[in-house]
């Protein structure tokens, strides 16, 4: 899945997995054996932010649901400590993928909003994680069928007030990209079926993400809580 | 303190960190929102400015009635705001037990307002002050020492003195109203029995009303511990119906591939829609999302795939919303049976003018062109139904490639005013 991608013959990212359950860290490891480097697991976010500091690792696995905060409330605590710390050195700073089996939007969203660069399911496949964990350590989101949907809904029934249209709304083309993701084609397949480059797809997921992250739409919010109520 | 704010910020309760005494003044100045050591300043100068037994009383009748803070409040508070405005320690002795500091509250309270009040004895009748403070000292001793449950009392030796405390205190009482009683003999025969039996009254008051009150206040602590235990033991018994029978059953038929995978999907949609039942739970509500997650939920009961479905959007069920999902209900089914694979995408789209169902596999397709005309599943039950409420229908499909049905439907006129725009 991976032809022409330039990171396969240089040395495979360095990974920790965050999640309260050892046996789904156990089961992540095992997944991953041979395909890329599992440097550590913490079970909560104390454990994880002292491991994260020792290992370095490119990419954290994080779980959604944690206690102790969770995985926006670590991804929130990570990224402050690497601001502080920028002044003195480069150390380089890990990206975020959260991985659950919370069928929960907002939840997901808001470890989305935190800085994570992807959600995935605990049902995908050792393969696609691998690849999944590829494309966050080269710094692109990764977004499972169920993200592309929430988000779809999430900027969904628009209504003409945003504030900052540039942020608060999704390109016909970006639409489109989340639309074939949604539907459960892999980034090559999309690239293949709106005549795009892999990579065109890829740049059209990181807006959608960066949008996310940057918007402050009341839609957003208003959506958010009203999947918790519904 | 801001006029329109309300007047308690916070629960009255007696605050145990950084009280001087029994912690009333701390919990009146937290519930009160101001700064603790005036509130200290203002009881102090009143209490010294001639209405010391009036203060002393009614701190008593605070002492007695105001619940204390109970360890989950004193933990969940920030340790700042314990902190706040009381600097001083005072009585409060770190790992003392708790009842002690009380007691030693009341002595010195009482200590105190004997001494102060022998210099206003012209205020008061002097004869009636001493007996008086005797009495509180016995009520304080009794429900102090004698009465609580919890505590220093509750432990150990002190368990066995109790009777004794509560001995001593009713004695100290009865004393006290003797010698009150006594101190009055030279006022008219009427006022002696109606003070004879405000005394006693103030008596029973004094020994039993705190008394009541923290019976009464147990009974409301353990109700709310009824009502938590008997969440848990509905939990427990949803887990041990669902969870653990599904789990047993998955160890008896651990060999049976299919069996197992069908198990653990039935049950952890159970479960999810137990536990987000607000979400996607059995709701009777009529929706095009509800009525297609049905119809999924059921197929994976008879087939070992599982659908992994992406909703987006919502609308109430009309004839062609019905038409679309059975359509899609079709295709889901084909894809069950044919494509030889585990999971099949399903991914659903309301919006303003249509609603589309996408199903996917990438299992081993076929040609579209090449199906027999014997073969109507695809004809009759998917492409005629969709049409007919003026849909469309695209196969998207090779040999090898596995497969997407994508079906649409347009949404019905009467959404045309409903809507705003």
């Amino acid at each position: 899945m991976s032809d022409g991608d330039p990171g396969g013959q240089v040395k495979p990212p360095r990974v920790f997995v965050v999640d309260d359950h050892p046996l789904v860290r156990s089961g992540v490891r095992s997944e991953l054996e041979g395909r890329v480097d599992v440097v550590g697991t913490a079970g909560d976010v104390d454990e994880a932010m002292a491991g994260i500091t020792a290992a370095q690792p490119d990419v954290v696995l994080v779980d959604v649901h944690m206690p102790g905060g969770g995985g926006a409330e670590l991804i929130r605590r990570v990224l402050t400590a690497a601001e502080q710390r920028h002044s003195e050195t480069a150390a380089p700073v890990p990206r975020f993928l959260a991985l659950s089996v919370s069928d929960a939007a907002e939840d997901v969203i808001a470890v989305i909003r935190a800085g994570a660069r992807g959600y995935l399911t605990k049902t995908v496949s050792g393969a696609e994680l691998a690849e999944a964990i590829g494309r966050v350590a080269a710094g692109d989101a990764v977004f499972s069928p169920r993200l592309a949907g929430f988000v779809l809904d999430a900027f969904a029934g628009s209504l003409p007030l945003p504030s900052d249209p540039e942020l608060d709304q999704l390109t016909a083309r970006e639409r489109d990209v989340l639309r074939l993701i949604a539907r459960g084609y892999a980034y090559k397949e999309v690239a293949r079926r709106l005549n795009l480059s892999v990579k065109t797809v890829e740049t059209h997921v990181s807006s959608v993400l960066r949008k996310l992250q940057l918007s402050s739409r009341h839609e957003l919010t208003r959506w958010a809580t009203e999947r918790r109520l519904v | 303190m801001s006029e329109r704010r309300p007047l308690l910020v916070a629960p009255l309760t007696r605050r145990r960190a950084g009280r001087w005494i029994a912690g009333v003044c701390n919990g009146l100045a937290a519930a009160l929102g101001v700064q603790v050591g005036a509130l200290r300043a203002v009881v102090v100068l009143l209490a010294a400015g001639g209405g010391l037994p009036g203060v002393a009383l009614l701190y008593a009748l605070a002492w007695a009635f105001v619940p204390p803070e109970s360890d989950a409040d004193a933990a969940g508070r920030p340790a700042g705001t314990a902190a706040q405005g009381a600097p001083s320690a005072g009585l409060t002795i770190g790992g003392r037990p708790a009842d002690l500091v009380d007691a030693a509250g009341v002595l010195a309270i009482v200590a105190g307002a004997v001494l102060l009040l022998g210099q206003f004895t012209a205020w008061l009748p002097g004869q009636i002050v001493g007996p008086a403070v005797l009495a509180t000292v016995g009520a304080g001793v009794a429900w102090g020492w004698g009465g609580r449950s919890g505590g220093l009392a509750g432990t150990g030796r002190w368990e066995r003195l109790r009777p004794l405390f509560v001995a001593v205190g009713i004695s100290l009482v009865l004393l006290g109203g003797i010698a009150t009683l006594a101190a009055l003999g030279d006022l008219r025969s009427i006022g002696r029995s109606a003070a004879g039996a405000a005394v006693l009254i103030a008596g029973a008051v004094l020994l039993f009303g705190p008394w009541m009150a923290r019976l009464a206040r147990n009974v409301t602590d353990e109700r709310r511990q009824r009502i938590r235990s008997e969440e848990r033991a509905e939990v427990a018994a949803h887990l041990h119906d669902g969870v653990l029978q599904t789990l047993a059953l998955i160890q008896k038929r651990a060999g049976d591939d299919r069996a197992v995978r069908s198990l653990a999907r039935r049950q952890e949609r159970e479960l999810r829609s137990w536990l987000y039942s607000g979400t996607n739970g059995q709701s009777d509500v009529a929706t095009v999302a509800t009525l297609l997650r049905r119809e999924l939920d059921d197929l994976e009961d008879h087939y070992a795939v599982r659908f992994d479905a992406v909703l987006v959007g919502d609308a109430p069920l009309d004839d062609s919303g019905r038409a679309l999902v059975a359509a899609g209900r079709e295709a889901a089914l084909n894809a069950a049976r044919h494509a030889g694979v585990d999971t099949v995408d399903v991914y659903l789209e309301v919006e303003p003018e249509s609603v589309s169902l996408f199903v996917r596999d990438r299992g081993r397709g076929f040609d579209p062109a090449a199906v027999p005309p014997d073969r109507r599943g695809l004809a009759d039950s998917i492409s005629a139904r969709v049409k007919r409420h003026g849909g469309t229908v695209e196969v998207r499909s090779a040999p090898g490639e596995g497969a997407e049905i994508e079906l649409s439907v347009p949404r019905a006129i009467i959404k045309a005013e409903e809507r705003p725009r």
